[in-house]
């Protein structure tokens, strides 16, 4: 490791104090990083994690993946940042099969949730205020029609899970989407949704547990 | 690696904001990183995503590629991944999966893939970027050199296969792949043929 080689002098006036860190003799500024739009980073601060409840993986109907979360922002003027999304797969019964199942993030554009559960988003830290209600979050929790929404475009993310119970990695909370590529954005009327099937569809041993973490800003 | 080839003078008493977070009555400057060709670092504008998904295997298949063949734009490959899940009973098999830049041709076949934006504010594709993604039949491609990355994923159904397996991600391997005008990079498996079916995403960023 090199230590800075050199130094300049600041002559204090007034104003503000800058906060610094001494370390041989020498002052380094401390520094606290944001993004793009101004959000200071690693600040829980206005962070909110929605997540749905367990449920066992059902068979797809008509032709197209089991919608199982989604995330919409119909606010006016507040933006949503959707920083990750993350699934764990657990299981309720032996299954010795080889289907596996996929999960799967989208955009969408719409929202027609007859069915299903709604989430009530949990703060990161609990000094700032309530959730606006132009943001909503909900799940399949089975127990009515299945709902739907508009996809909006093709897939963002695709994680697959092995549903054999023999196999292993099963239990660990997976990113469908991470802190490893951009936040996506969501304006007014738009959404991300997270859908999941099996190939064989047969398969109903596996449960599922998703959690989105987004920002309001 | 480049470094910077310029340097301001700064007179306290006039000119822009700071911007500052006071914490413990100290002021905190705020910045905002960028990398080497200026772009803000997790800014998502401009960025996009696709993905072929649920793909029949075959022996060599192109699955994914993406091709700029803009003569000013300049593409970041930000991430590619594979992820595989079985259908059937299966012993004994490992697939690999290659991250190969292509030839000057652009690629051909397949579907052309309409890439999703993670901002919608974000303007459409240009229409000299394309990624293409496997329909039955590979994409048509010609990899050129050394693979850049390769993963080995075990079909074998009592083994732990699944998930998702990055061939690039620039925040793992510290950069993008850059693609200036025709260039291209293709997601290839190798030569067997195996079993069950296979995704393959990309996630890029278009500067001038």
């Amino acid at each position: 490791m090199t230590l800075p080689n050199d130094s300049i002098l600041v002559t204090p006036g007034s104003g503000a104090t800058l906060a610094s860190h001494a370390v041989s003799s020498k002052e380094y500024e401390a520094w606290l990083k944001s993004d793009g739009a101004g959000s200071l980073d690693v600040e829980p601060y206005g962070i909110w994690v929605a997540k749905s409840g367990t449920r066992y993986k059902d068979t797809a109907t008509g032709g197209r993946d089991n919608e199982r979360m989604y995330l919409f922002n119909n606010d006016a003027s507040l933006i949503v940042e959707v920083l990750s999304v993350v699934v764990a797969e657990s299981f309720g019964s032996d299954f010795a099969g080889s289907d596996d199942w996929h999960t799967t993030l989208y955009r969408i554009s719409a929202l027609d949730w007859t069915g299903g559960t709604s989430i009530t988003p949990v703060k990161a830290d609990s000094s700032f205020g309530s959730l606006d209600a132009d943001i909503a979050s909900g799940w399949y929790d089975g127990n009515s029609s299945p709902p739907t929404f508009t996809l909006d475009g093709g897939a963002l993310s695709r994680l697959v899970f092995r549903s054999a119970h023999r196999g292993t990695l099963h239990h660990l909370l997976r990113p469908l989407w991470g802190r490893d590529m951009p936040p996506i954005i969501l304006r007014q009327g738009e959404g991300v949704g997270i859908e999941d099937a099996g190939a064989g569809l047969t398969n109903t041993s596996n449960l599922y547990e998703y959690a989105i973490i987004f920002r309001v800003r | 690696m480049t470094l910077p080839n310029d340097s301001i003078l700064v007179t306290p008493g006039s000119g822009a904001t700071v911007a500052t977070h006071a914490v413990s009555s100290k002021e905190y400057q705020v910045v905002v990183l960028a990398d080497a060709a200026g772009q803000l670092i997790d800014d998502p504008v401009g960025v996009y995503a696709t993905a072929g998904l649920a793909m029949a295997k075959a022996a060599s298949r192109n699955y994914l590629t993406l091709f700029n063949g803009d003569a000013s734009l300049v593409v970041d490959v930000l991430g590619v991944y594979v992820s595989q899940e079985a259908t059937a009973a299966v012993t004994g098999l490992v697939r690999g999966y290659r991250l190969f830049r292509t030839t000057s041709t652009a690629p051909t076949g397949g579907t052309l893939q309409t890439p999703a934006k993670l901002d919608t504010t974000t303007g459409a594709l240009d229409a000299d970027i394309a990624a293409r993604v496997s329909s039955g039949s590979g994409v048509t491609a010609t990899a050129s050199g050394d693979a850049l990355a390769a993963v080995g994923i075990g079909e074998e159904e009592t083994g732990g296969a699944g998930g998702r397996h990055w061939l690039w991600n620039w925040k793992i391997e510290g950069v993008p792949i850059v693609l200036r005008q025709n260039e291209g990079v293709v997601v290839q498996q190798d030569a067997t043929a195996g079993t069950g079916l296979v995704s393959s995403g990309v996630i890029f960023r278009v500067r001038a």
